[in-house]
């Protein structure tokens, strides 16, 4: 029996819709989504068959990387850090009355981001994993300090206040045991500290938190003028007007999530920004436009496939989710790395099979809920803004089961609260938190790798390549940013 | 076209900011000369770059505090009108913390949605009661008793 056959058997066919509804349903959770959806399904997939468990697992990686897009666009709470960068523009589409557009899109893109990022994984499997596996720690660290090169186009009305957040970022970064020494850094003796600041946290304090004060002294509703305007299907069609930034988003996704230790977290953000950059409009990115919610959605969708190329054809896992099907595939007798496809082809191919129909069942019930969802955006904020704050509190207590992440998520809610009134873009502080340790830790073993010299981000061509690129981007982008300031100030 | 120039403004809120984050990455190279060998190099790295950009923003909106023409001296940062819902909201908050801390989730949250929709503006207690209830219940059943992710359980109850 062919692959496909597999997936479309009834026993794995449920299994899958199951769990593409049960992810979509936990990704939209704060402080749940992929990683703690797929280690929950782990444990009841024990006993299943090895096809229908997979089928189950590929399926709920999805939805719930898709279902954290909701909670973005319609109350301004991330579902998970990979959908950080939805808020930027969904929300503001919702305030807008638009929550129906915005969730169309979001479907639409997350769709095609995601049969993208399938199809890479079927066909160019091997030799995107071979360029990946070429990238050392002085590459990750110039990767990490380009992604930093997104901060001017992020920060365009002040780009003095959007380096100082992503500072204040990779400050926040360092807290906790250094990755080399194992020095505690910034954690006054609270042994709490000793794990770092978790970003999530920061991020429902940023967005969330401080938009629950912003809107307890509107007393209207999400939507400003209470009204739903628009159409699903107008999200959709509008996905269609903007195929470069899709395909641009999916491509970030898909290089970004063969490589370990990247993620959608910063993946999405990175599509934010180029498809920013390349826009002929950036002005109008951040005020609820529709193409800063295709970006990011298709790209953490798109990551999805790719984040299991590594961990099928090597063994590493891309990211914690992949790693958690990894130990599923273990678990029932395969063993992840070059002969997978070889010498369980049967199983290998139903679980990539299965991978690529839960991208079409997550975009029937995106749309199906899409219509129910967003009528949260007409609810009244005095109904709203208790519910929210009972979210951000479970979604900070359950990542360490610890009262001190509520009260470092309170902490960071009235910071963004006052930051927002100012202009200051939060946007780069979690960019910085999220870079510090990938640049922090490129840096420190490369200079162990090279008895200390700088020569090594030099030497090898594509730590240079990256480099080069990242002098070009800087040059375009100042010159860019000059241009629209000149025209600014003539008009 | 000619180039018009407003009236420059000095944001004192904007100023106590920028302050606040010189000192922050001012503190933060201070303990950064602290740590040993490798572990100081990034903190100290990204420490200087923080503390001079800081001091270049302080610095700008010094500049335009003392500059000629500068006839407003604007506090953007409305202080009467925060006192009246936000800090009241956050204060109520900061208590469900407290409170969550004490009698944990379940009584804890149920006063605070009663309360905060109360302050939010509903009068109606049988309908704030219900709401609360309500939510309540979804929420630990959906949390708890469903995903088995544990909410917070007071040191008294």
């Amino acid at each position: 029996m062919h692959p496909i056959c597999h997936v479309f058997t009834a026993t794995n066919f449920i299994a899958l819709i199951a769990s593409v509804f049960l992810g979509i349903i936990f990704g939209a959770l704060p402080g749940i989504g992929p990683n703690l959806g797929c280690a929950l399904l782990l444990s009841i997939t024990f006993g299943l068959p090895a096809d229908t468990a997979l089928v189950a697992l590929g399926g709920m990686y999805t939805g719930a990387v898709y279902g954290g897009s909701s909670t973005s666009i319609l109350l301004g709470i991330p579902g998970s850090a990979a959908n950080s960068a939805t808020v930027l523009d969904g929300y503001p589409m919702s305030r807008k009355g638009k929550a129906f557009e915005a969730l169309g899109a979001a479907t639409c893109a997350s769709f095609l981001g995601g049969v993208i990022g399938v199809v890479a994984l079927f066909a160019v499997s091997p030799l995107l994993t071979k360029v990946a596996l070429s990238f050392g720690p002085p590459e990750y660290f110039m990767l990490g300090v380009f992604s930093l090169t997104v901060i001017p186009v992020l920060s365009r009305k002040n780009i003095a206040k959007g380096l100082m957040m992503s500072l204040f970022g990779l400050m926040l970064g360092c807290v906790g045991l250094d990755s080399i020494r194992g020095f505690p850094r910034y954690t006054f003796g609270v042994q709490y500290l000793n794990d770092g600041i978790n970003y999530v946290v920061v991020l429902i304090g940023l967005f969330a938190m401080s938009e629950v004060l912003n809107l307890s002294s509107e007393k209207t509703s999400i939507s400003r003028t209470g009204k739903l305007l628009g159409s699903v299907w107008e999200g959709v069609r509008k996905t269609f007007l903007y195929p470069l930034t899709l395909i641009r988003s999916s491509l970030i996704g898909i290089v970004g999530g063969i490589m370990p230790g990247i993620g959608g977290a910063t993946l999405n953000i990175i599509a934010y920004n180029e498809a920013m950059r390349a826009s002929k409009a950036p002005e109008k990115f951040g005020t609820g436009t529709v193409e800063g919610v295709i970006a990011p959605e298709s790209s953490n969708n798109a990551s999805v496939g790719a984040t299991m190329i590594p961990t099928l054809t090597l063994g590493i896992p891309g990211n914690s989710v992949a790693a958690i099907i990894m130990g599923g595939i273990i678990l029932h007798g395969l063993v992840p790395g070059p002969g997978l496809f070889r010498e369980y082809s049967t199983l290998t191919y139903t679980f990539l099979y299965g991978l690529l129909t839960a991208q079409f069942v997550m975009l029937v019930f995106g749309l199906i809920l899409c219509k129910w969802a967003a009528t949260v955006t007409k609810v009244s904020t005095k109904y709203l803004i208790p519910l929210i704050i009972i979210l951000c509190f479970i979604g900070s207590y359950g990542l360490h089961n610890n009262v001190i992440d509520i009260v470092i998520m309170l902490i960071f809610g009235v910071l963004g609260y006052l930051l927002k009134k100012q202009d200051y873009p939060f946007i780069c502080l979690i960019l910085g938190m999220i870079l510090g340790v990938i640049i922090e830790k490129g840096l420190l073993r490369s200079l162990v790798m090279s008895n200390g010299s700088v020569m090594i981000f030099f030497q090898r061509p594509i730590s240079l390549g990256i480099f080069v690129l990242l002098l070009v981007v800087m040059i375009f982008t100042l010159k860019s940013i000059k241009q629209s300031r000149t025209k600014a100030e003539q008009f | 076209m000619k180039a018009v120039r407003s009236v420059q403004k000095t944001n004192f809120y904007d100023l106590a900011i920028r302050l606040a984050f010189f000192g922050v990455f001012l503190f933060a190279i201070v303990e950064a000369f602290k740590f040993p060998g490798v572990s100081r190099i990034f903190p100290l790295v990204v420490g200087i770059t923080g503390f001079a950009i800081s001091l270049y923003l302080v610095m700008v909106e010094i500049k335009v505090l003392f500059a000629e023409g500068a006839k407003q001296i604007q506090v953007a940062f409305n202080l009467r009108a925060f006192l009246r819902m936000e800090t009241v909201l956050m204060a109520l908050t900061v208590g469900y913390l407290a409170a969550l801390w004490l009698i944990g989730y379940i009584v804890s949250s149920l006063i605070f949605i009663i309360l905060s929709i109360r302050i939010l503006g509903e009068r109606n207690y049988i309908k704030s009661g219900l709401i609360s209830i309500f939510t309540v219940a979804l929420t630990y059943f959906l949390f708890r008793q469903w995903l088995s992710v544990p909410l917070p359980s007071g040191v008294l109850w």
